[in-house]
């Protein structure tokens, strides 16, 4: 896997998007950004929060409620709905994206998440649990590790590396102010960045 | 009709959402676009949809920015700190958020002190001060409405159910390009040994 190049990491099977988010995906840094978005938007608890692996992207999420119902939704994968569900909230404008066929996917099919080989989903999940500018430094670490691996500086699994040290490296605040989070997110960068120029040398 | 502006309107989310707004001119009407770098493809943005405004982040594309658009009746800036300030225009009712990374948060941020509505794909920004942020929304009775298909998906569950606590929520993950992928020999990077 330390092979995999960057055009390898750019084709996303179902989803078109940008490059950034694009490499998110491959390593499942974009899930683990995915989840703290969640625990923020939804006002949730890390331990409310599941990932499961659904290579079709049908179902797009689901919620569980305390009944033991379960509330999915479902489509095909194609950003524009959402995009306009949010602008046109509260309303449903009509469109003409293609519609889902049951008969084209006789089959949704559901597996765990591997974390031990995507690591990056198991920083994630420590940093929201964690909490504080946690979260804030392994942003900033993975920006500039993602950056760096589109330039060929850094190879696919050194991302996590890099990301991982970086989160050991920058000083814990549980309580962070907005100057907090600023300055993190600055040292975060200088310290990854100076971890992938080591690196690229040795390469 | 809703004023909107588009922050990273030359990117993959951006460029999606004036689809989605040419195909609803009765709904929505585009107020302001700003991009990082992409000056051409901004230029061809405003001359479609005539915003108020234009700001480029990277201030040396701005006079190639102001030249190209002289003839048109449209305010265009520079810099990071102008994306941020135009986030106080009355004109506008939703700001969606589509740039990239960190760069996200202060805009939202001074968006939400403006009482705009948030149209959320940047989702750095909760990332990084997700305890500021919705406490400012908060404060200024903001709506954030997700634009991540996996939030919007909870989010439309969620209609209805205001007094029903949830249990668990399961985001979906495709798995990516390399699912089924194992690290094999996993090589430790050299600032690791030390």
């Amino acid at each position: 896997m330390e092979k995999i190049t960057k055009s390898e990491a750019l084709k996303h099977p179902n989803w078109t998007m940008g490059a950034k988010i694009t490499i998110d995906s491959s390593t499942l840094m974009n899930k683990g950004l995915e989840m703290i978005e969640a625990k923020w938007l939804f006002d949730l608890q890390p331990s409310e929060i599941e990932v499961i692996v659904h290579p079709q992207s049908i179902i797009h999420s689901i919620v569980q409620f305390r009944d033991g119902s379960m509330k999915a939704q479902m489509g095909l994968p194609d950003m524009k709905l959402p995009i306009q569900y949010a602008m046109g909230y509260p309303h449903r404008l009509p469109s003409d994206f293609p519609r889902f066929d049951f008969m084209n996917f006789p089959q949704l099919s559901f597996e765990a998440a591997d974390e031990e080989t995507f690591r990056c989903l198991g920083l994630a999940r420590m940093a929201m649990e964690k909490g504080g500018n946690l979260p804030c430094i392994m942003n900033a670490a993975n920006e500039v590790a993602v950056a760096a691996f589109l330039r060929d500086e850094v190879g696919f699994l050194q991302m996590a590396e890099i990301i991982e040290e970086t989160m050991q490296r920058v000083s814990f605040i549980k309580s962070p102010s907005l100057d907090d989070y600023r300055s993190g997110d600055a040292e975060a960068r200088s310290i990854s960045a100076e971890l992938i120029r080591k690196a690229a040398i040795k390469i | 009709m809703k004023r909107i502006a588009i922050l990273g309107s030359t990117g993959s989310i951006g460029t999606q959402a004036l689809e989605v707004i040419q195909a609803n001119p009765e709904h929505f009407h585009v107020e302001v676009l700003t991009a990082y770098s992409n000056a051409d493809l901004l230029i061809q943005q405003a001359r479609i949809f005539k915003p108020n405004a234009i700001a480029i982040c990277d201030t040396a594309k701005l006079e190639m920015l102001k030249d190209a658009l002289a003839g048109e009746d449209v305010k265009v800036y520079g810099g990071q700190e102008s994306i941020v300030q135009l986030m106080s225009m009355d004109s506008i009712d939703l700001v969606l958020t589509a740039m990239v990374g960190f760069a996200g948060l202060e805009p939202t941020l001074e968006a939400i002190r403006n009482k705009k509505n948030i149209a959320l794909a940047n989702k750095e920004t909760l990332v990084v001060a997700g305890d500021l942020v919705t406490k400012l929304a908060m404060e200024n009775k903001v709506s954030i409405y997700p634009v991540d298909s996996e939030h919007s998906a909870i989010f439309q569950c969620l209609a209805g159910e205001m007094h029903n606590p949830i249990e668990k929520i399961i985001l979906t993950a495709s798995g990516g390009p390399f699912r089924g992928k194992k690290e094999g020999n996993w090589k430790k990077s050299p600032n690791q040994k030390r």
